[in-house]
C-alpha cells in the first residue's frame, strides 16, 4: 500500500511540472518588428555611458600611476612611464570619441566637411583573365566534411568553415583591398575620403549599388547592420565587443553617403572602415529573439554575385548557390572577370578520401592537392596521365601563419635565455619536413614571417645543431650528462621542458620525432598531448611550459599587441594574466612600446620599423621556436575548368591563399564536351603539370625567400588552437 | 616444470641485480630496474638520487620465490597424479601444444630483446679495442669512435659507423642486431631504391615495367639529401624538377616537357654548371615513408608513415604484449580470485554489497572514463602502468561470478567442512583446500583474458587513447595503415600478425579447456 502511495505521488508530481512548464511557455509572448528606430537613441546612451565610464577609469589609472612614479626607479619607473602614456593617449581616445556625439547618426548632406580629397581606387590592375566565359556548373564538397550548421550570416555557429564560400568571398564591402596590389579599391563606394585626422572615412555609396532583389542600396542599411548585429536579440559577444571598442561612430548623409570613424587613426583605414556589409531591411522584418531559429535556413538578398534560390539548400546533401544574372557590379572594372560560373554546387561527402575519389571519376571539378600524399601518391593516376586531370602549382604571397612553439618565459629552466638558445638549436624541424612533409615544405623563420612590407627578411631560424645546442646548454650551467643521456647541472636538476599540444596523430608523429633529436642534444622533450580544448585551456591558463600552437593572421597588418603586450602578461597581483594571447608571459618596457606603435602607426613605414624591432626582439630573445610553413598550394582541376592566364592574374592573384576564393576561374562548355568524349572514346591529352612561380621567384631575388600561406588540411587538424573570430 | 620455472625467475632476478651493481644492461632483466627510474611511482628520492625500490623488490621476490620454488619442487613430494594426467592430456591436443610452443618461442624471441632489434651494436671492434654498446646502461658517444664534427656528442650511431668501418680496410668491425632498427625513437630518414637503366629506359629492381614516379641523384644517400629530384614517366624523366645544394637550400627548378628542360630557374651562389656537377649518386627511386619493402635496405617489411621499420616496430609491440599481459593476470586474478571467492564463501550482505559495486562498475562507460583518465593524468604519468591500471579496474570483475559460484558450491562440501573442524582459519580454507579445487575454471580462463587484453591495448591504441607514441603499439600500427591504404604492408603486416597471436592463444585455450575437462568423452544419446 505505501509503494502505491508512492507511485501515485510521483506521477502527480511529474505530470504537474509538465502542465506548469508548458503553461510557463505559452505565456511568454514577445514582439517580432524591426524595432530599429528605438534602438538608436538606446544604443547610443548605452555606448555614451560606457565611455564615459572608461574614460572615468582612465583618468583613475592615470592618478594611480603618477602617484606611483616619483617613488619608482629603474625599469618599474620605465614602464609606469609608458603606462602612463599609454593611458593618456587612451584619454585622448575617449575624448574624441565622445566629441562625435552619437554613435548610430542620421545627419544631413550639409553635415559633410567640403575640403575631403575624394579617391576612387580605379589605378590598380584588373583581376582575372579577359577570356573568361560566363556559364556552366561547378561542383565542390565541403572541405569540413559535414553540412554547415546553419546558413546565417551570424549568431550561433554562423562562424562555420563554410560561411567564407556564402558571404565573406561574395559579399561586397564598401571598401576592399586589391589581392595584387594590396591598395584599396572600390567595393559598393565608388568613392571615398579620409579626414584630415586619419579617424573618419567618408565613403559615396553607388547609385547602382542593389540588392538581388532589386532594391537599391541606402545608407541606412549600415545603420541596421549594426543593431541586427548588437541587439539583445542574439548572444554575439565578438560582434558586440567590436562595435563598441573598434569603431566610433558610424553616419549617414542622406541615402547615398556614410561616414565610419574609427577610435584612432590607422594604416588601411579606409578597407578597415569599409568592411562593413549592408542589410536588406526587408528581410530583417521579422526579427526577434528568435532569429537564430526563424533565418536558420534563409538566406538575405546579397549585394554580391552568388545568391541561394528557394529549394536550393538540401539539408545534409547540398547547396546550390546561383549567379545573379543582373548584378549590378558584372561589369565594374575589379569584379568583371570573377563570378563565371552559373551555379556553384557544394556536396556533403563525408570522408577525405571518398571526396577524392569523386573527384578522379570527375564528380567534383578540383581537388586541392597541396599535402604530399595526395601530390606524390594519390594523384599520380590515369586521369593525370591521360591530360583529363590538369596539376598546377601556385606559389603566393600570403603571410605565414606563426606555426611552432611558444615558450612561456616565466617557467623554469626556460627563464634562461642560453636555454631557450639551446633549446631552438636542439629542435629539429627539418627533420619533420624532410620525413613527413617530403622536404616540401619551409621552415617557418620567424613569427609574423611573411608581410610584405611588415617583416623582416634577414631573420632566419636557428638551425638544428647538435653543438650549438650543447654549447648553449653547457653555457646555461648543465656540465653533466646522466645515466640516461640527458643534460643536468651538478646539483641534479635534468634539463627536461614540457611540450603540450593537441594530441592528434599527425602532431603526435612530428613531436616524436622532434623529442629523439632533442634527445641527442641532451635535452629531455616531455610530450603533454592533450585533448586539444583541454590543451588550450592548459594554454590559456598560462600553466604550459611550451605550447605548440598556430594563430590564425588576417593581413595586411601584423598584431604584437595581443601576444607581447605586458597588460595582456600578468594581472594586478603579478601572476600570468588568464585567458590572454601572451602565452609567452613576456611583458618588458620596450616591446610595450613597440607593440602600441605597430597598433598605431599612421605610415607604413613607421609600422614596419616598429615590427621589424619586434621580430628582432622575438628572436634574439628566443622566446618562438618557428615551425614548418608553405608557400604554395596545389590543385589538381579537371581541363575544363579554366584558370587565368592574363597580363593581370596568373592563375591567381599574389596575396591569396586558395585559389578558389577570388572566383576567377571559370567552367569552358566545350572543352568539358570535348573531354567527356575523349574519356568514352579513349583518346588522351598530354599530361599538364603547370607551375606558377612568379611569387616565389618576386621573393628570392629580395634574398633570403619570404614566402606565405599554408595547407587548410593541416590548419584544420590544429583545433582549438587557432583563433578566429567572426569578421563583422 | 616448477623446476624449471623456479630456475628461470632465479637467474631473472639474479641477472637484473648483477646489471644494476655492475652496469651492465641484460635483455629484458634490466627491464626491472629501468621501469622503476622511469615511472615516477615506483622510485623515491634520497639524497638526491632516485633509489629504484621497485627494482629490487622485483628482484628479490623473484630471486627468493625461484629459490623457494626450487626446493618445493625436490620436497613437495610426487606431483599430483590427476595434474599429470591433464598435462598428458594436453600434450596429446596437437594443435594446442604445438600453438604453445610457438607463443613459447615467441616470448624467447621477444625477451631477447636488443639482441634481436635495437639500433645499438651489438659488439665494435674499433681500434682494435672491444665494446659492447648494447649491453651498456648508458650510450656512448660518436666521438667515442673519432666521428668528429656537428654530430661528435650526440649518441653513436651505429649504423653510420659500421658503413664507415666498412668503407675503410681494416678500421675496425661492427656486428649490429639481426634488425639494426628501433622499434620507435629512430625516425629513419626517406628511402630510396637503386634503379637499373636498360636501353635507356630505366627500371625498379627486378620489375618488367618502366619506373614511374619520383627519382633522385642524392648527395649522401644514407641521410636522404637529395641533389637533384625529378618526376619520371614510363622510365624517362618528365615534369617539374627541383634542385638542392649542399646546404640543403632548394636553388634549382623547372620542368622537363618532352625530354627537354624548359622554365628553369636557377638562384644558387656559384654558377649552374658547377652545381650539375656536384659529386652525387646515380638516379634512384625515391621511397618516402611509408616506404615499401626494400630487402636490399633491410625493411622486409616496408616503413611506417612516421619513418620505422615495420618489423622492429611489430616487434616493439609485442614486447610490450607480453610484458602487458605478465603484469596484468597475476593482478587482475589475485584481485578476482580473492574477491569471488570471499563473495561465496561468506555470502550474506558481503555478497549483496560487492555484487552492487560489480554492477556499477559493469555499467560505466568503459571508453569514457578512459579518454577522462587520459585528459587528467600529469603527463610524466603516462604510459603502461596508468593504461594497465584502468584495464584492471575494470577487467577483474568477470572471474568473480565463476568463482564466487564455485565457492558457494564447494563450500558445503564434506573437506571443508572437516578442513574447519580441524580449526584451519577461512585463509587456509580458501587458498589451500578451497583455491586448488577449483582452480579448473580459472586455467581455462587465462588465454581468452590474455587475448582480451591484448585486443583491448590495440583498440585503444587505435582509437588514440591508449600507449604514448614512445611505445611501439600495434594498434598505432593499424590505424596507420588504415590511413595509407595506398601503403598495404602496413595493413597486411599487422593484421596477420595481430590474428595469428591471437588465433594461437585461442587455440592454446581450447586445448587447455579440452583437457581439464573432467569428462574425457562425451556422449550424446
Amino acid at each position: 500500500m505505501p509503494r502505491f502511495l508512492q507511485q501515485a505521488a510521483w506521477l502527480a508530481s511529474a505530470l504537474a511540472m509538465m502542465l506548469l512548464s508548458s503553461c510557463d511557455r505559452g505565456g511568454q509572448e514577445f514582439t517580432r518588428t524591426l524595432d530599429f528606430e528605438s534602438f538608436v537613441p538606446q544604443y547610443n546612451r548605452y555606448i555614451e555611458t560606457w565611455l564615459r565610464k572608461q574614460r572615468e577609469d582612465t583618468l583613475k589609472g592615470i592618478a594611480i600611476v603618477e602617484e606611483a612614479l616619483p617613488a619608482a626607479v629603474g625599469e618599474k619607473k620605465e614602464l609606469l612611464e609608458l603606462q602612463a602614456e599609454s593611458l593618456t593617449r587612451e584619454l585622448e581616445k575617449w575624448d574624441f570619441r565622445l566629441s562625435l556625439g552619437g554613435y548610430l547618426k542620421q545627419g544631413t548632406p550639409a553635415d559633410v566637411p567640403a575640403d575631403l580629397v575624394w579617391e576612387n581606387g580605379m589605378d590598380e590592375p584588373d583581376i582575372g583573365d579577359p577570356a573568361a566565359v560566363k556559364g556552366g556548373v561547378f561542383r565542390q564538397n565541403f572541405l569540413s566534411l559535414s553540412f554547415p550548421p546553419t546558413i546565417r550570416l551570424f549568431g550561433d555557429n554562423a562562424n562555420n568553415s563554410f560561411r567564407g564560400n556564402l558571404y565573406d568571398n561574395i559579399d561586397m564591402p564598401l571598401v576592399s583591398l586589391h589581392p595584387d596590389t594590396m591598395k584599396e579599391i572600390p567595393g559598393i563606394a565608388t568613392q571615398w575620403a579620409i579626414t584630415d585626422d586619419g579617424r573618419t572615412v567618408y565613403m559615396r555609396i553607388d547609385p547602382e549599388a542593389s540588392y538581388s532583389d532589386g532594391r537599391k542600396v541606402k545608407a541606412s542599411d549600415y545603420l541596421l547592420a549594426v543593431y541586427l548585429r548588437v541587439s539583445d536579440n542574439i548572444v554575439n559577444p565578438y560582434s558586440k565587443q567590436y562595435f563598441r571598442e573598434e569603431i566610433a561612430q558610424i553616419a549617414t548623409y542622406g541615402d547615398d553617403l556614410v561616414s565610419v570613424s574609427l577610435p584612432e587613426a590607422k594604416v588601411f583605414g579606409a578597407a578597415i572602415a569599409g568592411a562593413m556589409i549592408p542589410m536588406h531591411p526587408g528581410f530583417y522584418s521579422e526579427y526577434g529573439p528568435d532569429f537564430n531559429e526563424r533565418y536558420q535556413w534563409r538566406f538575405p538578398p546579397t549585394t554580391g554575385a552568388y545568391e541561394i534560390l528557394e529549394g536550393d539548400v538540401v539539408k545534409g546533401t547540398s547547396i546550390t548557390q546561383t549567379r545573379v544574372m543582373d548584378w549590378w557590379a558584372k561589369d565594374r572594372k575589379y569584379y568583371k572577370n570573377r563570378f563565371n560560373p552559373d551555379k556553384i554546387v557544394t556536396i556533403v561527402v563525408r570522408d577525405e578520401s571518398k571526396a577524392f575519389e569523386l573527384f578522379r571519376a570527375g564528380e567534383l571539378d578540383t581537388f586541392i592537392i597541396t599535402r604530399p600524399e595526395f601530390w606524390y601518391e594519390k594523384s599520380e593516376m590515369p586521369p593525370v596521365y591521360d591530360g583529363y586531370i590538369e596539376r598546377h602549382t601556385v606559389y603566393n604571397n600570403y603571410p605565414k601563419i606563426p606555426r611552432g612553439f611558444y615558450i612561456n618565459v616565466t617557467k623554469a629552466p626556460l627563464d634562461n635565455l642560453d636555454v631557450r638558445v639551446g633549446l631552438h638549436h636542439a629542435i629539429n624541424w627539418q627533420k619533420v619536413i624532410d620525413v613527413m612533409f617530403r622536404g616540401d615544405y619551409q621552415r617557418l623563420n620567424a613569427f609574423n614571417e611573411g608581410y610584405e612590407l611588415f617583416s623582416d627578411p634577414s631573420i632566419r631560424a636557428r638551425p638544428f645543431s647538435i653543438s650549438a645546442a650543447r654549447a648553449a646548454f653547457r653555457k646555461a650551467g648543465y656540465t653533466e650528462t646522466g645515466r640516461d643521456g640527458i643534460l643536468q647541472t651538478p646539483s641534479g636538476t635534468r634539463l627536461s621542458v614540457s611540450i603540450t599540444y593537441a594530441a592528434i596523430p599527425i602532431i603526435d608523429r612530428m613531436l616524436a620525432i622532434l623529442r629523439e633529436e632533442a634527445r641527442a642534444c641532451g635535452l629531455d622533450l616531455r610530450l603533454d598531448g592533450l585533448e586539444a580544448t583541454v590543451a588550450y585551456k592548459k594554454q590559456m591558463q598560462k600553466q604550459h611550459e611550451m605550447v605548440f600552437s598556430a594563430w590564425n593572421i588576417t593581413p595586411p597588418i601584423p598584431d604584437f599587441h595581443q601576444f607581447l603586450h605586458s597588460t595582456n602578461a600578468f594581472d594586478e597581483k603579478g601572476n600570468p594574466k588568464p585567458q590572454t594571447n601572451n602565452t609567452f608571459v613576456w611583458a618588458r618596457p620596450d616591446t610595450d612600446k613597440l607593440s602600441q606603435q605597430v597598433r598605431t602607426a599612421r605610415s607604413p613605414d613607421a609600422l614596419a620599423s616598429a615590427a621589424m624591432a619586434l621580430q628582432r626582439i622575438m628572436h634574439d630573445e628566443a622566446i618562438f621556436v618557428p615551425g614548418y610553413s608553405t608557400d604554395f598550394m596545389r590543385i589538381g582541376s579537371w581541363r575544363w575548368i579554366r584558370w587565368p592566364d592574363s597580363e593581370f592574374t596568373r592563375f591567381s592573384p599574389r596575396f591569396v591563399y586558395d585559389p578558389h576564393e577570388v572566383h576567377v576561374l571559370w567552367v569552358d562548355e566545350e572543352i568539358k564536351e570535348e573531354t567527356q568524349a575523349a574519356r568514352r572514346s579513349g583518346k588522351t591529352f598530354p599530361e599538364v603539370n603547370r607551375l606558377f612561380a612568379d611569387h616565389q621567384i618576386r621573393a628570392a631575388e629580395t634574398e633570403p625567400e619570404p614566402e606565405p600561406a599554408v595547407d587548410p588540411q593541416l590548419e584544420a587538424e590544429d583545433p582549438g588552437v587557432d583563433e578566429d573570430p567572426e569578421q563583422p | 616444470m616448477m623446476r624449471a620455472f623456479g630456475f628461470i625467475w632465479l637467474i631473472l632476478g639474479a641477472l637484473a641485480a648483477a646489471g644494476e651493481i655492475f652496469g651492465i644492461a641484460f635483455p629484458t632483466a634490466r627491464w626491472f630496474f629501468s621501469a622503476s627510474r622511469l615511472v615516477p611511482l615506483l622510485n623515491v628520492e634520497i639524497a638526491g638520487t632516485a633509489f629504484p625500490w621497485f627494482g629490487w623488490l622485483a628482484t628479490a621476490i623473484l630471486v627468493f620465490g625461484g629459490l623457494a620454488m626450487i626446493v618445493r619442487s625436490w620436497t613437495g613430494g610426487p606431483p599430483n597424479p590427476m595434474t599429470q594426467r591433464r598435462v598428458q592430456r594436453f600434450r596429446e591436443i596437437k594443435r594446442g601444444y604445438y600453438s604453445l610452443v610457438i607463443l613459447l618461442g615467441l616470448a624467447g624471441l621477444a625477451a631477447l630483446d636488443q639482441v634481436v632489434v635495437g639500433n645499438r651494436a651489438l659488439a665494435v671492434n674499433y681500434q682494435g679495442e672491444w665494446k659492447f654498446p648494447a649491453f651498456l646502461t648508458s650510450d656512448l658517444k660518436n666521438q667515442d669512435f673519432g666521428i668528429t664534427g656537428e654530430r661528435a656528442e650526440a649518441p653513436a650511431d651505429y649504423r653510420e659507423l659500421k658503413r664507415i668501418l666498412n668503407a675503410k680496410d681494416g678500421g675496425g668491425r661492427v656486428i649490429m642486431p639481426l634488425i639494426p632498427y628501433e622499434p620507435t625513437g629512430d625516425t629513419l630518414p626517406p628511402r630510396s631504391r637503386p634503379l637499373i637503366q636498360r636501353e635507356g629506359v630505366f627500371y625498379e629492381g627486378a620489375s618488367r615495367t618502366p619506373y614511374s614516379g619520383l627519382v633522385a641523384k642524392y648527395h649522401d644517400v644514407e641521410r636522404s639529401k637529395m641533389h637533384l629530384r625529378h618526376t619520371m614517366r614510363n622510365g624517362k624523366l618528365a615534369g617539374p624538377f627541383d634542385g638542392w645544394d649542399t646546404e640543403d637550400n632548394r636553388v634549382f627548378s623547372g620542368e622537363i616537357i618532352r625530354g627537354k628542360p624548359v622554365s628553369e630557374r636557377y638562384s644558387g651562389d656559384t654558377d649552374k654548371e658547377a652545381f650539375l656537377a656536384l659529386p652525387s649518386s646515380e638516379f634512384r627511386a625515391v621511397k618516402y615513408h611509408p616506404a615499401p619493402p626494400i630487402p636490399e635496405e633491410g625493411h622486409w617489411l616496408g616503413t611506417t608513415s612516421s619513418g620505422s621499420d615495420v618489423i622492429a616496430y611489430l616487434y616493439g609491440g609485442l614486447q610490450v604484449n607480453f610484458k602487458a599481459a605478465l603484469i596484468y593476470l597475476p593482478i587482475v586474478y589475485l584481485i578476482g580470485i580473492t574477491i569471488g571467492m570471499l563473495m561465496g564463501y561468506f555470502g550474506g550482505w558481503f555478497d549483496l554489497a560487492v555484487q552492487r559495486i560489480i554492477e556499477i562498475l559493469d555499467n560505466m562507460p568503459f571508453l569514457f572514463v578512459v579518454i577522462i583518465f587520459s585528459s587528467m593524468v600529469p603527463e610524466r604519468f603516462k604510459g603502461l602502468p596508468v593504461i594497465l591500471t584502468i584495464l584492471i579496474l575494470f577487467g577483474w570483475m568477470g572471474m568473480t561470478y565463476l568463482m564466487r559460484t564455485a565457492a558457494y558450491r564447494d563450500k558445503e562440501r564434506d573437506y571443508i567442512a572437516a578442513a574447519r573442524v580441524l580449526g584451519a582459519g577461512t585463509p587456509r580454507v580458501l587458498f589451500r583446500h578451497l583455491l586448488p579445487n577449483t582452480v579448473a575454471i580459472l586455467v581455462t580462463l587465462v588465454p581468452f583474458t590474455v587475448s582480451g587484453l591484448i585486443f583491448s591495448l590495440t583498440a585503444l591504441d587505435y582509437l588514440g587513447f591508449g600507449l604514448p607514441p614512445e611505445y611501439a603499439t600495434w594498434g598505432r600500427l593499424l590505424n596507420d595503415g588504415l590511413a595509407n591504404l595506398s601503403a598495404p604492408w602496413l595493413v597486411t603486416a599487422t593484421f596477420a600478425m595481430l590474428v595469428g597471436t591471437l588465433v594461437l592463444i585461442t587455440f592454446v585455450g581450447e586445448a587447455i579447456r579440452e583437457a581439464f575437462d573432467p569428462k574425457k568423452f562425451t556422449y550424446y544419446r
